[in-house]
């Protein structure tokens, strides 16, 4: 019965060299991203039997030792939904964020050289040619300056705005890219996890494959099950984009209704992909909503202000009875330009109210340069200059609200975190006082030994 | 609650980065004197910085536009006292010759006196600012009133006044015109017409006719028939049919109203106007009434200075008799004081003005100051503190992060 003893003592040796290497394990991934700390499950073997002199019991059951039942996972798998759900609404509001502040950037208001001063410069331009003197060559050629410069500052905002489109439509491409190989990755997990799971825990491949869904959640709206073997299927809006060891591509595929952007198609069936969240849907929001709504103001601006100042020119006389001439040629802000008539030679400018004795009459410069508070837009109840203060004015609330719900989101993100490294993270701490434990144990099951063999020496001597 | 180092860590990170945030937000306020930089910071009040610097900037306009214009009027201010000196001086010489016995010898040294006269008062009326005539309205290029060789004063000018934007709806009359200081005939008519182009209804003939002067009458048709006549086509008619006066279309409370202007001083361009048939076009527009004489206000041709000045020098030179001159040139005297008058009302105006932008422009000032200006004693101290509240966290979290369990194992 004493080699009962040593096998008690092995096993003890064995259980807790064991648990120490889940510790050494778990401080070199302290560090590691995803990692969910582990901890080791002991458990006593099976006893065996001995005989026992007793009233009413002949046997007793003694203990043989110790056993690694599992090495655990410690992971809260409701607060990984929490992360992927905040993942997808953060991802969405970065990319608003992000190309808002571009948009932002691009108006460059308030400024000396934003569309602001441009447009009070050029109607500023007018008044002068109005009085004193509006045969003056000095103040025409000044004013065709400013008009130049006006139309030159909308084409090179519009431009902006629209490769801002353009980029996001790239960027869209490679987020679709992204989410296809995270779901090959994920898709390749199901299988081994699977797999491992059978045979054992599959700890790290579980660790790497929450960390990529994390990934594919913030990048687009999904849909996570995990069924009992380990498997996880994901969906994006009522489709599969994994399930089990199958993956279902989406792709991006120019479309001739909205200027050759690329729309999001399931592969297979090339139907669109219904896209609520994530960095993808601010990408796309941006790109047909957003920035388009700023093209579309700047559009109406230049229409607006081209359409109003002609109409009052044409009507007008130049310095030789030069009269029906447009001041502006062009169909929208990006083709804006002074007529080259009127650039060539600014004495076109119809600056005169009548066409005898023209040289000092001011008043067609006058009432181009009083457009300037003309309610004219929104059915008559915004001027030029109010519609565009506006535009930048709603621009600014829309962005300081894109950051407000970037604050939030990462507020909320660093909470979770929190949480789940609470659960899952590795506290040196903790791991330095259960390795004091374990290596106490190993020691005593050291000395146990020592003891074993010193009660088995004095059996030999005994024998000798 | 769990803790783990790296719990730790992180949040001592994101409160050093708040911490800093505020540092740097401080600072930047502290370098541009902006509370804010950009439109998002904060929307509402950068909404009414733009707002405000609009306004300032029409303002920054509308003073240039007095500024430039009220030289021109002190310009006619010393011109009209040289005009009154002038005709004290003309009033003093028809003194002289009235009590003067007569002496064949002195008329006509007295006549030549009053021809120097003339081309005094010629000279002033032609007086410019910065290469523009100030009696000649819109007509810059041309001199406004030149002696012909037949004795009569043409005015080349418009009937028009300088005008400076002052705010923006009104717009402030800075000059005088010289068809009124120096009276040309014109007569207003008294119909208003809802709108110059719309067709003038019930005509009973679409001519009529304008006598300027000794001149013969001009006869003017106007359209294709008495249901073609628009008020822009009568003064179109009139100022193509080679008479010598200008129409022009005035604007006013009653509506769009013509206005005839001959083209020569005083009595020599005295306006005679008749319509083809009664019930004609200038009835119509209520310039005359259906016997042909005139009802729209018309000015007073005998306060013709130049054109009196002209019949003096000849009656003199014959010796002849001047009281019907002397008295013109009475009424001239006291018509040019009018003006005299109105331009100091107009200078004092455009003070006004001036002074009142000046004091709109530095409430405005204020305004945006209080709105987007940083309080620098308060941010200087919110970044002191800021900055010390960084360093304690710096401090602490160097301590908080360091000792684990294994330091003392």
């Amino acid at each position: 019965m004493i080699s009962n003893g040593i096998e008690i003592a092995t096993s003890a040796l064995i259980a807790h060299k064991y648990a120490m290497d889940v510790i050494g394990n778990n401080i070199a991934n302290v560090n590691t991203p995803g990692y969910s700390r582990e901890s080791i499950v002991l458990q006593t073997t099976d006893p065996t039997i001995i005989p026992v002199i007793s009233n009413n019991k002949p046997m007793a059951s003694l203990g043989s030792g110790v056993k690694v039942s599992q090495i655990q996972r410690i992971r809260n798998e409701f607060l990984d939904t929490e992360k992927q759900n905040l993942s997808t609404t953060s991802g969405e509001w970065s990319q608003t964020s992000q190309n808002l502040g571009i948009v932002e950037s691009t108006f460059n208001e308030p400024s000396s050289t934003g569309i602001s001063a441009g447009l009070n410069s050029y109607w500023n331009a007018w008044q002068s040619v109005a009085s004193p003197d509006p045969s003056s060559s000095a103040a025409r050629t000044t004013l065709v300056s400013q008009g130049q410069l006006l139309a030159n500052q909308l084409s090179t905002t519009r431009k902006g705005l629209t490769d801002l489109q353009t980029s996001n439509d790239k960027d869209i491409v490679a987020k679709v890219q992204t989410i296809n190989d995270l779901a090959d990755q994920i898709a390749t997990l199901n299988g081994q996890i699977v797999k491992s799971q059978a045979s054992g825990d599959a700890n790290n491949l579980l660790d790497k494959r929450t960390q990529l869904v994390g990934q594919l959640a913030g990048l687009v709206n999904i849909d996570y099950y995990q069924d009992a073997t380990g498997s996880a299927t994901i969906g994006i809006g009522g489709g599969f984009l994994v399930s089990n060891i199958d993956v279902a591509h989406i792709q991006a595929k120019p479309d001739s209704m909205n200027k050759n952007f690329n729309n999001v198609v399931w592969a297979d069936s090339g139907k669109s992909v219904s896209i609520t969240g994530g960095e993808l849907f601010g990408l796309i929001q941006s790109r047909d909503v957003k920035v388009q709504s700023y093209i579309d103001g700047l559009d109406s601006l230049a229409k607006s202000l081209m359409s109003q100042v002609n109409a009052v020119h044409q009507a007008g006389f130049g310095l030789k009875g030069e009269t029906g001439l447009n001041f502006f040629v062009g169909t929208n802000a990006s083709d804006m330009t002074v007529n080259a008539e009127l650039v060539y030679d600014p004495s076109k400018i119809a600056a005169s109210g009548q066409n005898v004795n023209m040289s000092g009459n001011g008043d067609t410069a006058a009432a181009i340069a009083n457009i300037r508070t003309k309610a004219s837009l929104n059915s008559g109840s915004t001027s030029i200059n109010d519609f565009y203060q506006n535009l930048i004015s709603k621009m600014g609330t829309a962005t300081s609200e894109a950051k407000t719900k970037v604050d939030m989101n990462t507020a909320m993100m660093t909470q979770v975190d929190t949480q789940i490294a609470s659960v899952s993270g590795v506290s040196i701490d903790e791991e330095m006082s259960n390795m004091i434990k374990f290596e106490h144990a190993y020691g005593a099951a050291a000395k146990y030994i020592a003891t074993v063999q010193r009660t088995l020496d004095d059996l030999m001597a005994v024998l000798k | 609650m769990r803790i783990t180092n790296n719990i730790v860590a992180d949040q001592v990170l994101v409160g050093m980065q708040d911490n800093l945030a505020q540092v740097s937000d401080l600072q930047i306020q502290l370098s541009s004197g902006k509370k804010f930089q950009k439109v998002s910071d904060n929307p509402v009040d950068m909404a009414r910085v733009m707002r405000l610097q609009d306004q300032m900037n029409k303002d920054t306009q509308y003073a240039t536009n007095l500024d430039n214009l009220t030289p021109c009027l002190s310009t006619t201010d010393s011109t009209l006292s040289n005009l009154v000196t002038a005709m004290q001086s003309i009033q003093q010489l028809t003194k002289q010759y009235q009590n003067s016995a007569v002496q064949s010898s002195n008329n006509t040294l007295m006549s030549t006196n009053m021809d120097t006269l003339l081309g005094n008062v010629i000279d002033l009326a032609n007086q410019s600012y910065n290469g523009r005539y100030i009696f000649g309205g819109n007509n810059t290029a041309t001199k406004p009133f030149q002696l012909l060789a037949d004795g009569r004063i043409k005015y080349s000018g418009t009937d028009d006044v300088l005008k400076a934007q002052v705010t923006d709806t009104e717009t402030i009359d800075l000059s005088v015109n010289g068809n009124d200081l120096f009276s040309t005939h014109s007569v207003l008519g008294n119909q208003g017409m809802g709108s110059s182009t719309s067709k003038i209804a019930g005509l009973t003939s679409n001519t009529f006719s304008i006598k300027v002067g000794a001149d013969t009458a001009v006869n003017i048709s106007v359209g294709t028939g008495t249901s073609d006549v628009t008020l822009q086509g009568v003064a179109d008619a009139i100022n193509n049919s080679g008479v010598q006066a200008h129409a022009y279309i005035k604007d006013s409370p009653q509506g769009a109203r013509l206005k005839i202007v001959s083209d020569y001083v005083g009595k020599d361009g005295q306006l005679v106007l008749s319509d083809g048939a009664a019930g004609g076009v200038l009835e119509h527009l209520g310039l005359i009434d259906n016997t042909g004489a005139i009802v729209g206000p018309q000015t007073d041709t005998s306060a013709g200075l130049m054109d009196t000045m002209v019949s003096l020098s000849k009656t003199m030179k014959a010796g002849g008799d001047i009281t019907a001159q002397a008295a013109d040139i009475n009424t001239a005297y006291q018509n040019v004081l009018k003006y005299q008058g109105r331009v100091a009302i107009l200078t004092q105006n455009a003070d006004n003005r001036k002074s009142m932008m000046t004091d709109m422009s530095i409430k405005r000032q204020d305004l945006m100051s209080s709105i987007w200006d940083v309080d620098m004693v308060k941010a200087t101290s919110d970044l002191s503190r800021e900055t010390a509240a960084y360093q304690a966290s710096i401090q602490a979290g160097a301590k908080i992060i360091m000792p684990t369990l294994l330091d003392y194992i």
